[in-house]
Formats: C-alpha cells, structure tokens, sequence
C-alpha cells in the first residue's frame, strides 16, 4: 500500500490515464478512417509506432532530474529557429505548405517542436530574476520570443500553427502577471488584425474603438500614438498579407465567414465534418460503419477532421467523452499549474495548457463548424508521429514537473 | 490557495467546452435527421429494380405469357471521365469478350455515335449479368423487359396486354396486375466522394419481389380449336364478328373463351380497338330462341306443363295485344316438346301466359341475368332486364323467346351450365390457381355454386328437350356421330338504328355433350352473318366442329359404343327461327310505347310471287315471309333483283333469292306503305 502511495504521489493518473484514453480514442478512428483507403492504410500501424516511441521518450523526460528541463529552455527554442528557417530552405512542400522535412517515408514538422521549444524559452525568459511583464522592454522582448517563430511559420505559410503560437504567448504573458492595460496594448493588433477580416468598414471602426481605449487608459502621447501607429499599420499589414496569401489559405478564411458559400470548394470539409457529425446521432452508427468516413468523404480525415470520425461512428456519447477526457486533463494541468511552487514550471504548464485548449477548441471547433478549418490536429487523436511525440513529451514535462513539485522551496 | 488566474482560466475553458457541448447538441441530436438525409443523398444512389411479371399458364402448364428479362446498354460520352479513348476501348474490348461482337464495332459505334448512345439493346439478362456489375463513368444500362405472348393472337381476349410503360391495360393482366406485377424493388450503392459506385448496400437494398403467376381454367388445345372454328365460320358465313364459349357445366370453370377478330397482344396498338374487345362479357344482346329453354324450364318448375300438351300454334301468325308474332312455318297443333324442337315463337309466347311476370323475372334473376357473373376478367356488362313493375303488356310474352332483354354471351352460357348440370348456378372463373416464383400455391380458387335455380328432375327433362332439338327440331347441324348433342338455336334481329333489322341478326347456337352427363357447354354467337342468318345454320355447324375436334382429342368422351343412329336432317325446321322479331319499329332502348300494327296491312295470299324490285329488303321479306316463301338475302338496301319472276307460281320447295343494294335510308315503319 505505501508503494502504490507513493506512486500516487509521484505519478498523476489523472492526467496520464484520460492521455491514454484519448489515444486510444485517435487510434480507433484513425484505424477506421484508414483501413479501407488505398494510400493511408498504413497509418494505423505508424502511428502505433510513434506512440511507441512517444511513451518511451515520455518516460525518459519524466525520469530527468529536477531543473534539467530549464537546461532545455535555451537550446530547445534556438534547435527550433534554426529548424524553422531551414525548413524554409529546404522543406518539403505539403498541402501548400512548406513545412515538412522528409527523412524516408517519415516526416517531420519543425513548428510542431517549435511549440515545445518556445514555451520552455517564454518561461525561462518571463521567470528569469525579477522581470517585470508590465515594463515595456520586457514586454517586448517577450512578444519578439513569441512572434519569432510566428513569422517564420507564417512564410511556410502555416497559419493556423501561428495562431496557436500567438495564443500561447498572450496566454503566458498574461499568466505573468500583465496589467489590463498591457492586455490591452498586446491584444488590440490582435483585434484591429482580425476585424480586418470583415472588411474596411469594420476595420476602421475597431481603430475608433482602439483610440477610444487609449483615451481611456490616459497614458501619455507618445505611447499612445505608437501604440495606435502599431495597430493602424498592423490592420494595413495583415490586409496585405492576405492578399500575398496562397489562394487556399484566401479560401479557408473566406469559407470561414461563410461556410456554405463554395460546399464544394473549400467549404467542403467543413460541411462534409458537420454531415459526418450530424448524421452520427446519439449513438453514433457503430465502429467501421460510418458512411462519411468510409466511403471517404473527408479527404484526410485522419489528421485533422479525426474527431467527426468519433462524431459519426461513437455519435454524441462518444464525442462528449473525448470532450471530458480533455476537461479532466486540462483542469489537472491547471491544478498542477495552480500548486507548483516554481514559477517555471507552472507557467511551463500554462504554455503547456494553452497549447492542448488552443488546439482542442479549434479542431474541435472546426469540426462542428464554429471555428475556421485552419488545419491544426487535435492534441493525442489526429494521425501525426510528430505531433503525437511532442504531445506526449509535453506529458512528460508536466508529470516530472508534478513528480518534483514538492521538493522545490 | 486558487489564485484568480485559475479561475478566470478554469471559467473560460467551462466557457469553450458548453459552445462545444451545445454545438455537439445541436448537430447530432437536434439536427440528426437532416444530417442523415443530407449524408443518404450524396452517399446513395438508388437504382430501382422492375420485379418481374409472373407467368400466365393453362390448365396444362403451357405458358401463355411470360417475361422476357433484358438489358439495355448505354454509353454517355459527356460522362466519361479520364482518358475518354482508353475508356471506350475498356468498355468495347468488356462488351466484345461478353457478346462476342469484335471490339471494333463497339469503338466505331461509341466513336461516331452521338453523346449518348444505346450499343446494345435488350441484352438477355443471363448474358447480361457480367455487364451489369460492370462499373464505368458514362456507362449506364436501363432493364427493358418484354412481356412475350408465345402463341401470338391465342387467348388475346383472356389475356389482355400490357402497354409500353408496363401498365397493364386489358384482360387478365389487368384483372390480376396486383398479383401479376410483384414489387419492383430498389438497390442502393454507397457512392463515394467522387461519385463512383463503392459497393451494394445490402441493409438499405430492397430486393424486388417478382410477381406471382396465373394457372388458368383454360386448354390452351381447346381455345385452339375455338378459335380456330369461330375464325373459319366467320370467313364462311361472313359477318361482323364471332363469340365462342367452353365451359364446364359442373363447376363454371371456362374452358375456352375466343372472340374473333382478335389480335396480337404483342402489338396491340395495331389492331382497332374494337378488335381487342373481349365481347363475350362486354357486349350484351337479344338472344333470340335460346331463351326458350330458360322459359321451358320455369314452366316446368312452376307449373303443371307437360310435354305432350298441346298448344295451336296459330298457323304461323298470332296477335297477342295488338302486336304480332310470327312463326317461320305454319302450325296448327304442336306439342310443347315441339315447341321448341321448331322453336315456336307464338307457342312460347303461348305458355309464357301460364308464368306471372314477378316469378319469371326472380327465375331469370336467378340464372344470372341483369347482374354480373362476377368472372375475373375486367369490363363485364351485367346486361339488362326491366323490372316487373314496368313490364308492358307484351314485355314478358317477348321476353320467353329471347327479345326485349339483354345478355351477355357469358351470362347466357353459365345460365345453360345451370340448366343441364342438375339446376346449380356456378359462378364462372377462370383463373384455377396463383402460385408464387417458387410454386407456392397462394390462392386457389374451388367452383362456387351460387344457388340451385331449379331441380334436377326440371334440368332432366330440359335436357331431354334439347336433345330433341338436335335430333329432330333447328340444330340438327350440331349432331355428332359419337356423341349425343343437346342444344338450341337462336336467330334475333339485331337492333340497327333502333329498330329491328332483318339483315342483321345474331345467329347462335349453345349446346352441351355428352347429354347424358354433360362435361362442355359450348356457345357461338355470330354477328350479322351475310351468307345465312340462321343460327341452325350459321353457328350449330360451327358448334359441330368444334364439339368434333374437342372429342378428338379426348376420345374418352366418346359414352356411346355404337354410333348414334340420327333421323334425318329437317332442313326445313332450320328455317323456324327468324320470324320471331317483334313487327314493331319502336325502339327497345326507348321503351314500350306500342304502335298498333295497321289493320290493314294484311296481304292477301295469292299463288304468284310478288314483284320485290324497289321494295325495301325488309319489305320485301316481309312479303315473302306473309307467303311463307323462303328466302336469301344477298346485301342490304332495296332489292334489285330476284330469282323467281313475278307473277310466277310457286311450291313449297322453292327458295327465293333477292339481292338488295346502297341501303342509305333507315327501315322504318313509313316505308312499308
């Protein structure tokens, strides 16, 4: 009894069964969406490999002393921008996207360590000595960690990963302790970018909101001009950068205002997912019965479109489980986050948090037709050996992180 | 301690997971049944499948009618996807391997063909089935079935047709289609994203449930030789058209139903549709004398009659409440047997007195009359009768001998069923069983006696009657060497332009064999035969062959071992029947104002043929008939010419033929002034 106890304490079963659960959840729909397909019938069992592989590394990375994974911290980020532009060089385009190295028949994405890597140097950096998030320096110098990698993913272009990036990095400098006025100055290029979206019209209104704001906050003039200049000129930005996008990607967030506008264009899979869903009903049609998935109505629905695989063949029972595994995970890493005593590890695990939610609420989001299909995979379930491995070395910080929590002063 | 981080973060993911929650709600559970059809419409594509039709066979299992199962193929070019050449050489080496044509005529028929083409057209579905499950874009094949009637215009009448859309349209196809058709199923393939056929979705599939097949009451050898007679009797007496029945007495089963002229159901759309009309069951007439029998057999039943009495038969001439009736020949004194033996219009009419009007409409209700026999065949007329409350005066003394009501053959048939199988009314059928594709027996049908219309002691002596008519009276053209023959004649005018025409009658003949337990009633009916009226001598012949060649074949029919030693033949009685229309030119559909007969239009009898040219025919008839001269008519209209001079004596024996032309003008009471 005292062995297991200790084992308790060591090791956090809430977090590591429902992972477990979640894969296994992933392999049942990748086995079904794959093994009738003329060209992906082999995934099932790569993936298996790569969870293989995951769990071994996993266990490894929860063995490491205390402290080794700060260690990490600097190498990490940098082995991820020296990858990030050299996949630019000399990447193998997928899917219009220059964002794969190829080492035989296996791939690998840079952007998916780049999330790893990131986090580790966003910690490290906000925790290091007694930085203050609310000075402006600081601010930005923890913005440039962040937006680093963003820009470089952008050229490959992959903008839902850039996404994820900005999101991590907002969350952990808000984590840090941020004023509402550094929300504001952080989040504003945000919002003007994104009303951008809507068109000229909403675009301006939002600048009118912002000055509002900057009314409002009294800071004096120079700040706020140069913080409206950002904005103004992020909003022009991102209005240019959207039309250098590729035409797909013009597509994706034209599908997104209105989804049913081209079903057969880049509405399809959007559509196609909501059908599978939909059609799936409370029980679902069963393991290897569903029609969608079977008779491969969902091109690649394996990577990221696997949940409306759980949609239509485990039906609303099946996907509300997946939906709680990940409530139990992610309230564990916030009570992990919430009781660890070192500042690093618990805004390691925030980023980590982050990370899992943004991917979660966005897949998930984009398969019931909420979100914009922006092509991020879904944390433990989407096919992907450099995805799965990550996700599970990210575990394995977390439940070293957990297993050394106390001995920390 | 919980810092407000966590539960702004803990608030916000409770936040996402409902929106998810919510969302997975509303897709899956609020919104399912749409997302279902949504789902079956782009992953299905149904095809229907035709059942196919059940075979119709005779009594035997000679089949009548059958399927004929074929595919149609054809290759849409717009369709065709990828490389379009290597496409078509695919399809045509597939079809070349299959059907045995070369490859080339495929490539060269697809090539130079329009867009959309038919290469191969009814492929018989066993030769087919390899190109059926053969899945090409723009390859498409349609069932085209064929209903096959193997012995062409045989039993068209029975049978019916089916149309080019596959509804049946006539006959028994009709009558029957529910049984007939089966239910055409469908067959479901999944579809995959690009459209092309994946698989058969067995859950969904609705296999098509093939149709049930007919055995019938009817000898394929028998309607043979019905129509084969009725045909050739046709072509001798000539005449509009030609009804024969067969059915066995003892349980209503039709044996042989024809009517010429007929048609090929095949191609139905050929013939006029009068040709297709089955008028054995649609078209109701006079019968004339072969009511008499009926009458007799109510007499017998109701009254003291006997067959010795006798009733004067008023030389020839009788006005009964102001309206006369004739009769062919002259006779004083007649037995009632005789009566019928000579077919006595005014002896019937006679005795006819002794029945009241309400019990011989119930007897005649009783043997089918003015209602449906209820056979499975569609479009049955129920005929007509008045009722007894509006009986005229001379309505039921005309009734007795055949006028004034109408039959249909088949009514007529089954009441003689009725007459001579011991007095039980069976409901005609004839339809014997419905089998399922495995031969399943589903239905089958037993003779339904409807009632007992008189007794077995009345049927007897009828019966006796009747084989004296063939043996000594009108019908002694249907004597057979072998077998005793029972049977009467009937000759009615035929109503033409609502009054009664003397060139157009119905000659018939009903009579049943072997008398002493009679297995077959057989009915012909001619319309308005031109080389003789007479049914004794228009449609007992035909009776005659046709009871020869049925005896033929089934020599066990033959009772007696010696021949039948017959008396000679009466030619003379043949001639008995034709007097018996009503003088009267009233119209029976516009019933019964009586005209009284003029007075004066008496002839005087002189020894001297009377000058006919100019005449019109049935003036002319009228006036030959006054001087019981026999006559032919060649034609209609006024007579042209005619074989005895006028003004020359005559005897008995001879026979005076008038040929009449150009008959524009109706016949009606004004012109015989």
């Amino acid at each position: 009894m005292k062995i297991e106890y200790r084992l308790q304490d060591r090791f956090d079963f809430a977090v590591f069964i429902p992972v477990i659960g979640l894969i296994i959840f992933g392999l049942l729909a990748i086995y079904s969406s794959t093994v009738n397909h003329p060209v992906a019938n082999g995934n099932f069992s790569k993936q298996l490999i790569f969870f293989v592989i995951g769990l071994f590394i996993f266990l490894i990375i929860y063995s490491l002393p205390q402290q080794t994974i700060k260690m990490f911290a600097i190498p990490s980020y940098a082995i991820s921008l020296f990858f990030l532009i050299a996949v630019l060089v000399i990447g193998k385009t997928i899917y219009g996207a220059k964002s794969w190295f190829g080492f035989g028949g296996f791939g690998f994405q840079p952007s998916e360590f780049a999330k790893l890597g990131t986090i580790l140097m966003l910690a490290y950096w906000l925790t290091y000595k007694n930085r203050d998030i609310n000075n402006f320096k600081d601010l930005a110098v923890s913005l440039a960690i962040g937006f680093s990698p963003i820009i470089l993913i952008m050229l490959e272009p992959d903008m839902g990963t850039s996404i994820v990036f900005a999101l991590i990095t907002l969350v952990m400098i808000f984590w840090s302790g941020i004023s509402l006025f550094g929300i504001f100055v952080v989040l504003s290029p945000g919002i003007v970018v994104f009303s951008s979206i809507f068109g000229k019209a909403a675009l301006i209104f939002t600048l009118l909101l912002v000055l509002a704001a900057l009314f409002f906050f009294k800071k004096d003039l120079f700040n706020s001009i140069v913080i409206f200049v950002i904005n103004l000129s992020s909003g022009f930005f991102f209005d240019y950068v959207f039309k250098i996008l590729k035409p797909h990607q013009q597509k994706r967030i034209e599908s997104f205002i209105d989804p049913m506008a081209d079903p057969l264009g880049s509405g399809y899979n959007a559509l196609q997912a909501k059908v599978a869903v939909g059609s799936g009903g409370l029980f679902g049609k069963g393991f290897l019965q569903g029609n969608q998935t079977q008779l491969r109505f969902i091109p690649q629905q394996w990577t990221d479109f696997i949940y409306c695989v759980i949609g239509e063949e485990f039906g609303f029972i099946g996907s509300v489980i997946v939906i709680v595994l990940f409530l139990i995970l992610f309230l564990r890493l916030l009570n992990i986050a919430n009781t660890a005593k070192d500042n690093f590890s618990v805004l390691v695990v925030v980023g980590i948090l982050t990370l899992y939610f943004v991917h979660f609420a966005l897949n998930i989001g984009m398969n019931l037709g909420i979100t914009p299909v922006i092509g991020i995979p879904l944390p433990f379930l989407s096919y992907g050996g450099s995805s799965l491995i990550i996700n599970l070395i990210m575990i394995g910080i977390v439940l070293n992180i957990y297993r050394n929590r106390k001995t920390h002063t | 301690m919980i810092n407000s981080r966590v539960i702004i973060v803990a608030g916000f993911l409770f936040i996402v997971l409902i929106v998810l929650i919510l969302k997975l709600f509303t897709i899956q559970i609020n919104k399912h049944e749409y997302y279902v059809r949504v789902a079956e419409n782009q992953q299905y594509n149904p095809r229907d499948v035709k059942a196919e039709r059940g075979l119709i066979k005779d009594i035997n299992g000679e089949v009548l009618c059958y399927t004929f199962n074929s595919i149609s193929f054809f290759v849409n070019k717009n369709l065709i996807k990828g490389n379009k050449e290597k496409v078509i050489e695919t399809i045509a080496s597939k079809f070349s391997n299959e059907l045995g044509k070369s490859k080339e005529y495929y490539i060269n028929l697809i090539k130079n063909g329009k867009n959309n083409i038919c290469i191969e057209r009814k492929v018989p579905l066993e030769k087919a089935i390899n190109l059926k499950h053969f899945y090409v874009d723009g390859l498409s094949y349609e069932e085209d079935f064929s209903r096959i009637y193997p012995y062409g215009n045989t039993a068209s009448h029975i049978l019916g047709f089916v149309n080019k859309e596959g509804k049946a349209e006539e006959g028994l196809e009709k009558f029957y289609d529910k049984y007939l058709r089966g239910q055409d199923g469908k067959l479901i393939y999944e579809k995959d994203v690009l459209g092309r056929i994946i698989s058969l979705d067995e859950k969904l599939s609705i296999n098509p449930e093939n149709g049930n097949s007919l055995i019938l009451t009817i000898n394929k050898n028998y309607q043979k030789i019905l129509e084969e007679e009725i045909k050739n009797g046709l072509e001798k007496y000539g005449g509009e058209s030609a009804v024969g029945i067969i059915m066995n007495p003892n349980t209503g089963e039709i044996l042989a139903l024809a009517n010429s002229p007929d048609f090929d159901p095949t191609n139905f759309n050929n013939v006029k549709p009068e040709n297709r009309k089955n008028r054995a069951i649609t078209d109701p007439i006079e019968p004339g004398s072969t009511m008499k029998p009926l009458t007799f057999s109510i007499l017998f039943e109701e009254t003291n009659t006997n067959e010795n009495e006798i009733v004067n038969a008023e030389n020839g001439t009788y006005s009964y409440k102001n309206v006369k009736i004739y009769d062919s020949h002259k006779y004083s004194d007649l037995t009632v047997a005789q009566v019928l033996q000579i077919s006595s219009n005014i002896g019937t009419a006679k005795l006819s007195e002794r029945l009241d009007k309400d019990i011989f409409y119930k007897y005649l209700r009783d043997f089918g009359f003015s209602n449906k026999t209820a056979v499975d065949l569609p479009s049955e007329s129920e005929g007509r009768m008045t009722l007894p409350k509006n009986f005229t005066g001379i309505t039921k003394a005309f009734m007795s001998f055949g006028y004034e009501l109408l039959v249909t053959p088949l009514q007529l048939t089954t009441a003689y069923c009725a007459l001579v199988n011991g007095g039980n009314l069976y409901k005609p059928f004839i339809v014997k069983k419905i089998v399922d594709k495995n031969g399943n027996t589903i239905e089958e049908k037993e003779p339904q006696k409807i009632r007992t219309v008189i007794s077995q002691k009345t049927s007897e002596r009828i019966k006796k009657l009747m084989i004296d008519v063939v043996e000594k009276g009108t019908g002694t053209a249907a004597q057979l060497p072998d077998v005793l023959v029972g049977g009467k004649t009937g000759t009615s005018q035929r109503l033409v332009d609502n009054s009664y025409s003397s060139s157009h009658h119905n000659s018939s003949f009903i009579g049943f064999f072997p008398a002493e337990n009679p297995k077959f009633v057989i009915y012909i009916l001619l319309n308005s035969p031109t080389k003789a009226q007479y049914g004794g001598l228009v449609a007992a012949p035909i009776f005659h062959d046709v009871a020869k060649r049925i005896i033929e074949s089934d020599p066990n029919l033959i009772t007696n071992k010696k021949k039948i030693k017959h008396d000679e033949k009466l030619i003379d009685q043949l001639i008995a029947d034709l007097k018996s229309a009503p003088k009267t030119t009233r119209s029976y559909l516009n019933v019964p104002e009586i005209k009284e007969e003029k007075k004066n239009r008496v002839f005087k009898k002189t020894d001297t043929i009377p000058n006919l040219i100019n005449n019109s025919m049935r003036d002319a008839i009228a006036k030959l008939n006054a001087l019981g001269i026999k006559w032919k008519v060649v034609g209609t209209g006024k007579v042209v010419w005619q074989s005895l001079e006028p003004g020359s004596p005559f005897s008995k024996n001879d026979v005076c033929f008038i040929k009449c032309e150009n008959s524009t003008k109706k016949i009606n009471q004004n012109e015989t002034k």
